[in-house]
């Protein structure tokens, strides 16, 4: 299936400045899974995403499709065909 | 109509009766909404751009605002260094239940970026303890005393704010 990310600004340093990343991953992924993914091509974006218990940091939101995940089921939300995630600062929803 | 304030932060689209008739652009169908319903119902599309990207967003923004298909929406003057950001943030509000309608209109301007924030989760990171008031405490560099002044500050201001549950939402200062 295919999932695009599209991230801030602030975090495309460790992307060398892409901002959108369309990748292919098995069906039935969650959002665990991907940031995994996402790491082993760009490293310490899982670190900069998540704290050292694999949660999604304060002072980060994703979203998928629109809706913030910590209001789905976080990082165990389960990726669809067509997603695209949303990877901001929190600030930005200030 | 686009709404440039002198020291605001701000710049705002609001609805021209807004300025000249007292419109309250928060609510659902014509109908005002209740602090309550407020924090249950009202959001906003959030995402970031250059400033010169969201001042030519906010001239295709407006006459949807003054068709009041769009409630209103608010961007950054310049970047805030505290959040380290790097952009200006564009918020387009509306009721939840109307967002796919907003969300379409932003679509067809070309917006791509898909957040949607609740007020009350804004709110609650203003509050002492959130992520928003600490940081901008850490980063103003405000001595313990003050920094706790501040969080006093903002406990009781949305206290007051919401203490009625049935009233009609006013709307914030900025």
């Amino acid at each position: 299936m295919k999932i695009t990310i599209r991230l801030a600004k602030a975090l495309t340093n460790f992307t060398n400045s892409v901002k959108v990343i369309d990748f292919e991953l098995d069906e039935e992924n969650d959002l665990a899974n991907l940031i995994d993914t996402l790491e082993r091509k760009y490293p310490g974006l899982k670190k900069a995403l998540c704290n050292m218990e694999f949660e999604i940091k304060d002072s980060i939101n994703i979203y998928v499709n629109g809706d913030n995940v910590r209001y789905l089921k976080g990082l165990k939300t389960i990726l669809h065909d067509g997603d695209q995630i949303n990877i901001v600062p929190a600030a930005v929803a200030g | 109509m686009i709404i440039n304030r002198p020291g605001s932060h701000f710049i705002f689209i609001l609805h021209s009766d807004c300025v000249n008739r007292n419109y309250n652009y928060i609510n659902y169908n014509g109908k005002e909404l209740t602090n309550k319903e407020y924090l249950k119902h009202w959001g906003k599309w959030v995402f970031t751009g250059s400033k010169e990207e969201l001042n030519e967003l906010a001239k295709r923004l407006d006459p949807y605002v003054e068709k009041k298909i769009i409630p209103a929406a608010k961007y950054d003057q310049e970047i805030i260094p505290e959040f380290n950001i790097g952009e200006c943030v564009m918020c387009i509000f509306c009721d939840v239940r109307q967002r796919d309608e907003v969300w379409e209109v932003l679509e067809s301007l070309g917006v791509k970026d898909k957040a949607w924030v609740y007020e009350k989760e804004t709110m609650e990171r203003w509050l002492p303890g959130g992520h928003l008031l600490e940081t901008w405490i850490k980063n103003r560099g405000f001595s313990p005393e003050e920094a706790e002044r501040v969080r006093e500050d903002a406990k009781e201001k949305f206290k007051k704010m919401f203490e009625d549950d049935e009233a009609i939402f006013r709307g914030i200062d900025q």
